[in-house]
């Protein structure tokens, strides 16, 4: 008996959390129910009712049904199912991490791609000149480089700094096939046209001496025209703004443009045209080498800096032949000509007017002849130029000129009859002999712009790398005789220019040099007879003051001109 | 005349002769009109020759000979890489085109040559200690 107390009190310690967990359940409406009867003297519990037993719990029994086991067997079933949600989750996650990187992974072979195609597909650079020049002896001459001008006579010492060339040159190449080329070019404004506003109002020319930009090349070249014919492989054609056959090509055979001009760029012939053209190599027998370079093309009569005026057009054509082969540019000796055939830029019905010379209106022919060797140490040609009409007075004064050839009248004006022209009065005055420019000029346009006009000229340049320095020396000679027709022209000259040159690194390069013009005749007259037979008009105006009528014009040969340049030259 | 002669033995003529020219004491009399037929064609042959090997020399400009102390095609090139100041240029512009030995470079090419041959030397020159560092 004493032992079924402390069971009875066992089996109501397990019975009785169940039991309220029991009563919370009953309350929710559950299953059947185990009740429990205890009979209070002898405090033992039955399962069954019965005399003396009284209800002792009520228990779902569900819950004596299940174990703990069961129900942690189930809370683990619950864990692996959200186990598996979560390992699924992170399935999906890793799954679609994995396609996340693969698409970076695609996103950055793209983007170096496009800036390999961008390099590919363009490029820039620049080209850039400028120079420091003294004038020990100032004259009247053409521009030594582009735009350089100076004050002529009696302007000894004149020095300056100066910007010749700022190229921009942007390449673009949108297939391997097609190049577009632009080139800004910086140069030196001149002008002094004030502009008349209303009536009573005028704005000042802002042009004297700015830097102005200007497109130098613009240009389309298609590089595929021979690519199955290996024998011109190589050839290109192009249209738009570009360099002429010979300008460039003689600069990169001379090496040394940011110096001094070519010999027909420096007579006027502009390096650049708007036309269109054709060039490449030829190369024979099979091999690499080069045999034949050419390059020729149709262009405006204007130079590129010029509206074009008249309803012609003009051809310049460029052969050179390398007999030997030449394996890199230039290599050995090459034999080259160049032909050029247009008109002057007059339009029709001006270049149709009825005149005894046909004046600036005349062809235009200009031929060189180039015989040339080239090492990679050294270099040498000589050239022929042969031209008609090709250049001008314009072209003589296109570095300095007299202010009469460009609508001013210098020296004392006279005002009574004088022996070389008895029509000199206070209502027409005349141009004195003496202290002016005026009736020179008149005499300097008749021999040069008369129409009939046939130049000649001699050149011999090249350079020579001084071992183990930097150093390279140069020099150009030219000779130009602007009209060969005219007796003992006064305006034959010799120009030479020689000079050290001395590579800073890849890209930079700075010269030394003295460059000087010579006419080279002895001082003279020319009697006005023997002028009015090249387009000279006796007692004839210009800028309102009359020209001599009858005797001779003095003082035709002009003065020298000598000077000292420092150049420099980057390019990238 | 006497080097003429001494050009080319005449086969026609006798010893006796031929010393005669050889030391000049001979004059074109003791010489057969055969004998001075032949020389003229000899010396303007040699003359043809002479003037084809001439022009040969001009039209090649010189570029076989080595013996004038500046080669013509091949510069002296130091070792290392090629150096701007030995090439010659064969365009200007963007960016500029130089010869070396034969070899057609841009500037940027030389430029990075040279560059990576001072980095080189740099290194080169450096303790080994301080290169492993």
């Amino acid at each position: 008996m004493k032992k079924s107390v402390p069971l009875m009190i066992l089996v109501l310690m397990m019975v009785m959390p169940i039991a309220a967990a029991v009563q919370a359940q009953d309350a929710g409406g559950a299953g059947p129910m185990l009740r429990l009867y205890v009979d209070p003297s002898t405090h033992i519990v039955y399962t069954q009712p019965g005399k003396h037993r009284r209800l002792l719990a009520e228990i779902p029994r569900a819950m004596l049904n299940g174990s703990d086991q069961q129900r942690t067997a189930a809370q683990l079933r619950r864990n692996q199912e959200q186990l598996s949600t979560l390992a699924e989750q992170n399935e999906r996650l890793e799954s679609s991490n994995r396609e996340l990187t693969r698409q970076v992974a695609e996103i950055r072979p793209a983007w170096e791609n496009y800036i390999e195609n961008f390099q590919n597909k363009f490029r820039v650079g620049t080209l850039v000149y400028g120079d420091y020049r003294l004038y020990t002896h100032t004259g009247f001459q053409p521009q030594e480089l582009t735009q350089l001008t100076n004050p002529g006579p009696g302007n000894n010492l004149y020095n300056s700094f100066d910007l010749t060339r700022t190229y921009l040159n942007f390449y673009f190449f949108p297939t391997k096939d097609w190049t577009l080329r632009l080139t800004p070019n910086l140069y030196k404004t001149i002008g002094s046209s004030n502009v008349k506003v209303g009536t009573s109002t005028a704005f000042g020319s802002n042009l004297d001496g700015d830097l102005g930009v200007r497109i130098k090349y613009a240009n389309l070249r298609y590089n595929d025209l021979w690519a199955k014919v290996p024998m011109l492989k190589g050839g290109t054609v192009a249209i738009g703004q570009e360099a002429n056959p010979l300008v460039a090509w003689e600069e990169d055979l001379y090496g040394f443009r940011y110096v001094n001009l070519t010999p027909w760029n420096y007579l006027g012939l502009s390096s650049t045209q708007l036309g269109v053209s054709m060039e490449g190599p030829i190369h024979l027998f099979g091999s690499e080498k080069t045999y034949f370079e050419y390059n020729f093309g149709v262009y405006n009569n204007a130079s590129f800096h010029a509206f074009e005026q008249t309803n012609t057009k003009e051809v310049m054509a460029r052969l050179t032949a390398y007999p030997f082969g030449a394996k890199w540019r230039f290599q050995g000796l090459g034999v080259t000509g160049f032909y050029n055939y247009g008109y002057g830029n007059t339009t029709p019905d001006s270049a149709q007017l009825p005149t005894a010379l046909k004046g600036g209106n005349a062809h235009i022919t200009r031929i060189a002849a180039l015989l040339h060797y080239t090492a990679e140490q050294w270099g040498l040609a000589g050239e022929f130029d042969y031209g008609n009409n090709a250049f001008s007075a314009a072209n003589l004064f296109s570095g300095s000129g007299p202010a009469d050839a460009f609508g001013f009248t210098t020296g004392p004006a006279v005002t009574t009859a004088v022996p070389w022209n008895a029509a000199c009065s206070p209502a027409k005055p005349c141009y004195s002999l003496f202290d002016t420019f005026g009736p020179q000029t008149a005499a300097w346009e008749a021999i040069l712009n008369n129409g009939q006009a046939r130049e000649e000229g001699f050149d011999l340049f090249g350079h020579y790398h001084i071992p183990h320095t930097r150093l390279t020396a140069f020099g150009m000679y030219q000779w130009v005789m602007p009209n060969d027709k005219f007796p003992a022209d006064p305006l034959d000259f010799q120009r030479f220019v020689v000079g050290v040159s001395y590579q800073v690194n890849e890209f930079l390069r700075f010269a030394f040099d003295s460059q000087n013009v010579i006419f080279y005749h002895n001082q003279q007259s020319v009697p006005v007879s023997t002028l009015a037979r090249y387009g000279y008009t006796p007692g004839g105006s210009l800028n309102g003051r009359l020209l001599p009528a009858s005797g001779s014009i003095p003082l035709l040969v002009p003065r020298d001109t000598h000077s000292f340049f420092l150049n420099m030259e980057f390019n990238y | 005349m006497c080097s003429q002669f001494n050009f080319k033995r005449d086969p026609s003529l006798n010893t006796s002769a031929l010393n005669a020219k050889r030391t000049c004491h001979g004059v074109l009399s003791d010489i057969s009109p055969e004998t001075k037929l032949k020389n003229t064609i000899v010396s303007k042959g040699g003359r043809i020759l002479a003037s084809a090997a001439l022009f040969s020399v001009l039209l090649g400009g010189c570029s076989a000979m080595r013996s004038w102390g500046m080669k013509m095609t091949s510069p002296d090139q130091p070792p290392g890489p090629p150096l701007v100041q030995n090439c010659g240029i064969v365009s200007i512009g963007s960016p500029t085109k130089y010869v070396c030995g034969g070899k057609v470079y841009t500037g940027f090419q030389l430029n990075k040559l040279r560059q990576a041959s001072k980095r080189r030397t740099a290194i080169h020159s450096q303790p080994i200690e301080e290169r492993e560092k």
